[in-house]
């Protein structure tokens, strides 16, 4: 016989719970609120999820690895000020900033699997320390706004088929292949079972160097594409975008029913817990309570969530 | 095919090898020592494919030092080894695996969360590029696990959701998907029942009838007979039996591991008839049945000043009555009495609070706050009564703790010491001391002597010994039956979660108690 809560839990662990409350909390909103359900809000609300959805699906992919990355919200505003400095507006000067930042992605993933790999550093602390040097190339680089993104990156941001906007199809797209993916890969099977257990990942011949440091690199990539779609959005890269988002992925990734110790997680509840937390934001915004008690609400709401989710692992024992 | 034929009927390996058949495995004067201390001396050992190899001995007698040569978990010091006739030797487990050489331990090595087919082929999924083929990993799965007789187990089903001889078999499963031609299983039958053992001995007889070696670890001698052709029994490091096991009785198993006339240097520091336990409570186990086995009720009863000792194999449910009446597991009926008072066991606090204290088997991990002092660490189950409005007397508490350093003789340079840097056998007086600081009716000790050095373990043998004087009744849980017969001559054995004999004075010996856990009574 299931108890209620553990009934409740299993619908965690699949991933399948944050969903529920996402209806819910849309249910709710529409009725609470005359602007929630608009031509205006639903395009803006999308939009909104875009960069956060992307950085979640590169932190989950850590997080089932075994690791975790601290670096992931610098490199979206290195990203973000970069892109919009170099390129100053102008399409000829962006793409090759754009090509520059994926280059200096993919150094950092490298970098912090370098550390976590071979110098055995823990990802908590290597990633750690990867934000710090991170921020202050972007202090170094500036501290306020600077250049801008090309009028029509910022357009197809915006632009929308419906109520769907242009860049949250090509999220969807981009999420479709990242399930394809992890369905049908060899890395993805592996990369649960690093994080799973790294030592019978060990005895039954996976080595786990290569895991890790791809899990630590697709973050990366993945980071800095969410600075791309930060940076659209606002038309201008400041040393502020993207402030947060570290820990917001992370949020997103457990209330998604994943384990933060790793091995344990449905992508497809991340993703919901990625849009839970846009969705708190807007809906608050939108039924009108105050800015300074929302973060009552958002943390209530999260809180709860994991309580549901712990409590079943504790009955397990 | 004689060697491929059951295994009652089959050759002995003396025969094979007279027929020029070439062992499978030959190990040639293995030795490994730990820290100066030798685990085998000089060992040879023959496998032959077909056949099921039973491998014998106390603990530390040096079986999992062997088979862990054998599978690449830890390196010979010298020796050699030869598969199939080639020259090996196996830097990691992995290297092992390659060769064919499977180890499946009692800590299985799958994982929880990911199904039975994404299991057996990790690190080997069949597929293109970096893709894997799900239908072909899953069809072959069905295929690996059938021929087990595994009919009942889905490949897409969730390791962590079958039961525990269900993945064990996908365990072995695995093992096959690796093309094994050597299958260690250490102690198979420890965590199965009786059922599933017929599944396991099956399971093991389709291995050998596809001409894959096995190598059986157990402690029970009826499997043995059962199901193994072959006996080698360890004994100090050393290779002290090596027979076909139609021509060895179980008599000359129990003898060959116990080996010599039982030495005891001093005669048990409890004996039954000797000593006259004091006035006190008695200790009354009524009916008790433990929790999660099939065992009959267990009664037994321990005098004030009377130390016993409960032997049996693991898994034989002898630490399991310490945890009961230690308050750590409910038990399913039964009544539990220390004198007049009718004993409810709700948790340790209660039990500590009715005079029943345990001393665990793991003393880094449960027993010790490993990097606090001596002083927090043997006071921290008295805080209440060493306290005024909640502050704890720091005089009260560096006498309380002075006067046991001096009791048990524990050498420590300052009371603030952190527990971690002492040696095993101070740290398990440090246990001890908190222990007996609550003043209790009921001592329980599990595995107090492991990991001590010698010294230390008889300085620990005449504390309890004292312990018990003044009127403390005392039960005594090891694995080692020596360190049992070291504190008491009355002796508990159990088996699958039932009394099965009392022994006393005479009859309490090492043989004797490895024949009562050992091999079933009709």
């Amino acid at each position: 016989m299931k108890s209620l809560s553990g009934r409740f839990s299993n619908l965690f662990s699949s991933g399948q719970a944050v969903w529920l409350i996402v209806a819910g909390l849309a249910i709710v909103s529409i009725f609470l609120s005359d602007t929630f359900l608009t031509e205006r809000n639903i395009p803006n609300l999308l939009g909104q999820t875009v960069p956060l959805v992307i950085i979640t699906v590169g932190m989950f992919i850590a997080i089932i690895a075994g690791q975790i990355d601290l670096s992931v919200a610098a490199l979206v505003k290195l990203t973000a000020v970069l892109v919009s400095g170099i390129g100053d507006g102008e399409m000829s000067k962006f793409l090759p900033a754009v090509a520059l930042v994926y280059a200096i992605g993919l150094t950092v993933g490298l970098i912090n699997s370098l550390l976590v790999v071979v110098f055995k550093v823990p990802s908590f602390i290597a990633t750690l320390g990867m934000f710090s040097v991170l921020e202050g190339l972007v202090l170094a680089y500036t501290v306020q706004g600077v250049g801008s993104v090309p009028t029509s990156i910022v357009d197809f941001f915006y632009g929308r088929i419906g109520p769907l906007p242009y860049a949250f199809i090509a999220l969807a797209v981009v999420i479709a292949l990242v399930f394809l993916w992890f369905h049908y890969s060899r890395l993805a099977l592996r990369m649960y079972a690093v994080g799973g257990d790294p030592e019978v990942a060990r005895r039954s011949g996976v080595n786990s160097g290569p895991v890790i440091t791809w899990s630590l690199v697709i973050c990366s990539l993945f980071a800095v594409t969410a600075g791309l779609a930060q940076v659209s959005r606002a038309g201008v890269g400041a040393p502020t975008t993207g402030e947060g988002l570290e820990l917001a992925a992370i949020t997103a990734v457990i209330i998604g029913g994943a384990s933060l110790m790793g091995g344990r997680g449905k992508l497809i509840g991340a993703i919901g817990g990625a849009i839970l937390l846009v969705l708190i934001d807007n809906s608050l915004n939108m039924i009108g309570v105050s800015q300074y008690s929302q973060g009552l609400f958002r943390g209530g709401i999260i809180v709860i969530a994991i309580a549901l989710f712990v409590s079943k692992r504790g009955a397990r024992q | 095919m004689q060697k491929f034929s059951s295994h009652s009927n089959s050759a002995s390996p003396r025969e094979s090898a007279e027929e020029g058949v070439e062992p499978l495995l030959r190990m040639r004067g293995i030795s490994k020592a730990f820290a100066g201390i030798p685990a085998l001396r000089d060992v040879d050992f023959d496998l032959y494919a077909g056949q099921v190899h039973a491998l014998l001995g106390q603990n530390g007698a040096g079986k999992s030092t062997l088979i862990s040569i054998m599978s690449g978990a830890l390196q010979a010091d010298s020796g050699v080894m030869e598969l199939a006739g080639q020259a090996v030797y196996f830097a990691s487990p992995s290297e092992a695996l390659a060769s064919g050489v499977v180890a499946v331990y009692q800590e299985l090595s799958l994982l929880p969360d990911m199904t039975v087919a994404e299991n057996l082929f990790l690190g080997i999924e069949p597929g293109r590029g970096p893709f894997i083929n799900l239908t072909q990993m899953r069809s072959t799965a069905r295929e690996i696990l059938d021929t087990l007789g595994a009919n009942d187990i889905d490949p897409r089903a969730v390791v962590g959701h079958l039961s525990i001889a269900n993945q064990q078999l996908v365990e072995i499963s695995k093992a096959l998907t690796r093309q094994a031609r050597i299958v260690i299983l250490d102690e198979p039958s420890a965590v199965l029942g009786s059922q599933e053992l017929d599944l396991l001995y099956a399971m093991v007889h389709r291995l050998t009838a596809s001409g894959i070696a096995v190598v059986y670890i157990t402690h029970r001698l009826d499997e043995v007979e059962e199901i193994a052709d072959v006996v080698t029994v360890m004994r100090d490091g050393h290779k002290v039996l090596d027979e076909s096991q139609s021509t060895v009785s179980k008599t000359e198993m129990i003898s060959a591991m116990v080996g010599r006339e039982v030495l005891l240097d001093a005669p048990p520091k409890w004996q039954a008839g000797l000593s006259r336990p004091k006035d006190g409570p008695t200790l009354v186990v009524k009916d008790i049945v433990l929790p999660g086995m099939n065992g009959e009720t267990l009664n037994f009863e321990v005098a004030s000043g009377e130390i016993i000792g409960i032997a049996g194999l693991t898994g034989s449910g002898r630490s399991r009555v310490l945890r009961l009446l230690a308050g750590l597991e409910p038990p399913m009926s039964g009544t539990v009495m220390l004198g007049q008072d009718v004993i409810k066991l709700r948790s340790p606090r209660s039990a500590i609070a009715q005079g029943i204290v345990l001393v665990p088997e793991d003393r880094k991990r449960l027993g010790l706050i490993l990097n606090q002092s001596v002083i927090s660490n043997t006071v921290l189950s008295i805080l209440s009564r060493i306290s005024r409005l909640g502050v704890v007397s720091s005089s009260d508490s560096r006498n309380r703790t002075q006067e046991m350093v001096d009791r048990m003789s524990i050498k420590i340079a300052s009371m603030k010491q952190e527990v971690r840097y002492l040696s095993g056998g101070n740290q398990q007086k440090v246990v001890i001391a908190r222990c007996i600081g609550t003043n209790p009716k009921l001592l329980l000790l599990d595995e107090p002597l492991r990991g001590v050095d010698i010294g230390a373990k008889s300085e620990i043998v005449d504390i309890v010994g004292r312990i018990a004087e003044q009127g403390t009744a005392v039960i005594v849980v090891s694995s080692e039956i020596e360190d049992v017969l070291a504190l008491t001559n009355r002796i508990l054995v159990m088996r699958d979660g039932c009394l099965v004999r009392e022994l006393i004075g005479d009859d309490a010996s090492e043989t004797k108690v490895l024949e009562y856990s050992s091999v079933r009574q009709s």
